[in-house]
């Protein structure tokens, strides 16, 4: 046998080999897919079915909510505001948009699905001193919109912050839901109260807590600076919100014990995109009705369920006086 | 280019097709472009790093082949050693030596002001400066011949799945085989593909989700007591084997798509019954490295006790250092060094230890306490390791013993803490299966061709799901 002829079978065997190689992936690939789809679709039903929950919240808020005023930000968003309260003071119904963990890029992104659809008559948004600073968790933790990706476009450049390859993967329909089966599981089996976005926390800050330095341990050793995708996003939630009538008032929740910051750039730009609306601050982080008063606080950083319930009195009143009143001017951008 | 990013998908079948396609001499230099391209995907000034390096051995191999006397050889050598390390030692390093004599000057109150290095790390270092320094030594021996195709010796050198951190290959067996042609066979393209998605499930699902828990845990041990430090410790363990020989498998099994093998890197290390036994099963390549290159040349233990000790402690050592330029890794060397050290002197007492409790009979039980002692041993040993200072596995150390508490469940813990231990379970029953059960198969997977592809489609959705899909880079990424 001459050379030609054992490289022309070897040729022809390897390639029927290959040709039933690619067969194989194919028919792999496919399997994946139908299975991908097929559970995908189970699961996407048995997601949008919770009744409470971080993102049975984020669907009502992003996909159903009609309120006349909304309230936006983290944990102090979702902790401190009682809308009972706020339904009761202002006659105008409440709903707590707040979002635990979250920041201005995550409020921003719901405040354009909102927009969409339905203009409120006033927002608060709860921030606090570090809000503009970098930090990669807040990225992390924008993932939780994942699952309204190809439900919201307006969510989507927000979400392609945190991986410019998230159209690709959102071609895998269980994708969207990754790392959160624990929480559906529980939400759907134990489903809880759900106080209109509020979660009330009931316990009394302990005194080993109260010892400890309120100061951020982490942004004494990494030296902050700005990241001009949250400055962008607070002047453009402001921006938006006056644009379409809104009044919009910005809060600082109380603190327990006075705090110590290392770097003031964020509290800075803050102050000056709230100056160039004429957007008021409301700034409780030193109130004395609130400082060291333990009965109010989970934490050193929380309200408890009393503490918010004063607190929720004071911003109602201030809503009521100083932006729901018809008299009062507000800033409007052409 | 990180294995676990989007772009690492596309990557591998492009590189796969081209090399299928490619006649053999065009497949090393298509090989050579693509993992120079995967290497400066993270930052490109730095090939120039691998290029140095690979020019060096490249004509340091050639020189000592062609020199008969030793001592000539030598000088070749040294050149070698002293650029290769040389440049490890100004970019990973210079400024741990530099600030370590700070301390000790200003101690006693002596003036030193040497600058900082300022410079990032390159990726992999260690591992590629150890792979060549292994080519010019094994020359220098006469046990390898120098290799003068440069695009073969340079692929050697950055060959991309195990380009970054390792299997640290030996030229005898990685050479040749880019001077092989490799057919195209379906078994390779299959069982490749396997050990990448059991890669991805170690290190996305397990690795990742536990060093949630894992990085509150001991980024703050002064808030947390000696429960949740001893669970953290725990999963530690297990971070650090998963995130590594995640890493490992995927490069494996990436090499073996193209019909290249390369060396097994773990063998289950947490089932073995001595710190000995540990050692052949944990980062194989590493330590047969320094078992090779340093502690035989150094004598072994074929030399007088108190010697072959001082072997053990600096060989150790030396592996510590390797790892990071940190003392709490200079100590975890030492650790594993003075366990070894006590264990050879507590030989004869255990022997009789044994024979008193006569535990003939209990051969299971026997062994089960065995793998329990070394496994404590191994995680005493991560807790130098994982600590961020010394000051740090001091609190450490002293919560875990007399701290005690409910385990750290706060906030989004306990769910990172539910699906760490739901994925810790799928890999010790699939492990444990592999370990004490190797020739048994599955049950309805194993004789099934459409099963066996069906596991495999739900192991990836498993991944998709609960694999923590945005996660960082792997661990040994900075070694």
């Amino acid at each position: 046998m001459g050379l030609l002829e054992i490289f022309k079978k070897n040729y022809v065997v390897m390639n029927i080999e290959k040709k039933k190689t690619v067969e194989k992936l194919i028919k792999f690939f496919l399997i994946l897919c139908v299975l991908d789809f097929v559970t995908g679709g189970v699961y996407q039903e048995l997601f949008f079915r919770q009744k409470s929950g971080k993102f049975s919240r984020a669907t009502y808020v992003l996909e159903k909510s009609h309120e006349d005023i909304f309230v936006f930000g983290s944990s102090n968003a979702v902790q401190h505001y009682v809308p009972d309260i706020f339904n009761k003071e202002l006659e105008f119904s409440f709903y707590n948009a707040g979002s635990l963990g979250q920041g201005i890029l995550y409020a921003k992104a719901v405040e354009d699905a909102i927009l969409k659809r339905h203009k409120p008559k006033a927002i608060v948004l709860n921030i606090d001193q570090k809000m503009l600073h970098q930090d990669k968790e807040i990225f992390s933790r924008l993932t939780m919109l994942r699952p309204y990706y190809t439900r919201h476009q307006e969510i989507q450049p927000y979400l392609e912050l945190t991986s410019k390859f998230e159209r690709i993967k959102q071609f895998s329909k269980l994708y969207a839901f990754n790392s959160t089966i624990l929480h559906v599981l529980r939400y759907t089996i134990f489903p809880q109260k759900d106080f209109a976005g509020y979660v009330p926390k009931f316990g009394i800050v302990n005194d080993q807590v109260i010892g400890r330095p309120m100061n951020d341990q982490r942004w004494q050793k990494e030296m902050p600076s700005l990241d001009d995708r949250n400055v962008k996003a607070l002047d453009q939630f402001i921006a938006d919100a006056l644009k379409n009538n809104i009044k919009v008032a910005v809060v600082i929740s109380p603190l327990h014990k006075e705090a110590t910051f290392f770097d003031e750039t964020s509290m800075q730009a803050i102050t000056s995109i709230l100056q160039k609306y004429k957007v008021p601050l409301w700034d409780y982080s030193r109130d004395s009705r609130f400082l060291t008063t333990k009965e109010y606080f989970n934490d050193l950083y929380h309200l408890n369920d009393n503490g918010a319930r004063v607190f929720s009195e004071i911003i109602a009143q201030r809503l009521k006086q100083e932006c729901l009143n018809n008299n009062t001017e507000i800033a409007v951008i052409n | 280019m990180l294995f676990n990013s989007i772009q690492f998908v596309f990557f591998l079948p492009v590189v796969i097709i081209l090399y299928y396609n490619l006649p053999q001499r065009w497949r090393n230099i298509m090989l050579l472009v693509a993992s120079y391209y995967f290497y400066m995907c993270w930052k490109p000034e730095y090939i120039i790093l691998i290029l140095f390096s690979t020019l060096v051995d490249y004509y340091v191999g050639i020189r000592m082949e062609e020199l008969r006397e030793q001592k000539s050889k030598k000088k070749y050598l040294l050149l070698s050693l002293a650029c290769n390390l040389g440049v490890l030692f100004a970019f990973k390093y210079f400024n741990f030596f530099n600030e370590s004599f700070h301390a000790v000057f200003n101690h006693f109150n002596l003036f030193y002001d040497v600058p900082v290095f300022n410079v990032l790390l390159p990726v992999g270092i260690s591992f590629y400066t150890f792979q060549t320094l292994s080519y010019s030594i094994d020359i220098y021996r006469g046990q390898q011949k120098a290799e003068r195709n440069f695009s073969i010796f340079a692929l050697y050198v950055s060959f991309f799945p195990q380009l970054v951190a390792g299997p640290i290959e030996r030229s005898a067996h990685l050479l040749p085989q880019f001077r092989h042609e490799h057919e195209f066979k379906q078994e390779n393209i299959f069982s490749g593909l396997k050990q990448i998605v059991w890669g991805f499930f170690k290190k996305l699902v397990v690795a990742d989700r536990v060093a949630i828990y894992v990085d509150m845990v001991y980024n703050n041990p002064g808030y947390h007591n000696g429960t949740s430090l001893g669970v953290a410790t725990v999963l530690f363990a297990f971070q650090i084997y998963c995130d590594f020989s995640g890493y490992s498998d995927i490069a494996i099994g990436s090499a073996r798509l193209m019909g290249i093998n390369l060396m097994e890197n773990f063998k289950r290390p947490y089932f073995s019954k001595s710190l000995k036994e540990f050692w052949t099963r944990w980062h194989i390549s590493l330590s047969t490295w320094f078992k090779d290159y340093v502690y035989i040349p150094l004598g072994g233990n074929r030399v007088l006790r108190w010697r072959w000790y001082y072997n053990l402690l600096l060989v150790f050592g030396l592996s510590g250092l390797w790892h990071g330029a940190n003392w709490t890794f200079v100590l975890w060397g030492i650790w594993h060094g003075g366990v070894l050290i006590c264990s050879d002197l507590t030989k004869n007492y255990r022997a009789k230890f044994k024979q008193i409790l006569n535990l003939n009979g209990f051969n299971n039980f026997k062994q089960i306490g065995q793998v329990a002692i070394t496994f404590i041993t191994v995680c005493i040993g991560w807790v130098l390791f994982r600590s961020n200072s010394i000051g740090d596995a001091v609190i450490i150390f002293k919560k875990l013993l007399s701290s005690f508490g409910p385990v750290f469940l706060e906030g989004e813990a306990k769910i990172h803490l539910i699906y760490a231990l739901c994925a810790l379970s799928v890999l010790l029953l699939i492990e444990s299966k592999k370990e004490l059960f190797p020739d048994k198969s599955w049950p309805i997977i194993g004789g099934n061709s459409f099963f066996n592809q069906l596991s495999y489609a739900f192991l990836l959705l498993f991944i998709v799901l609960f694999g923590v899909v945005d996660g960082g880079q792997f661990i040994y990424f900075q070694f």
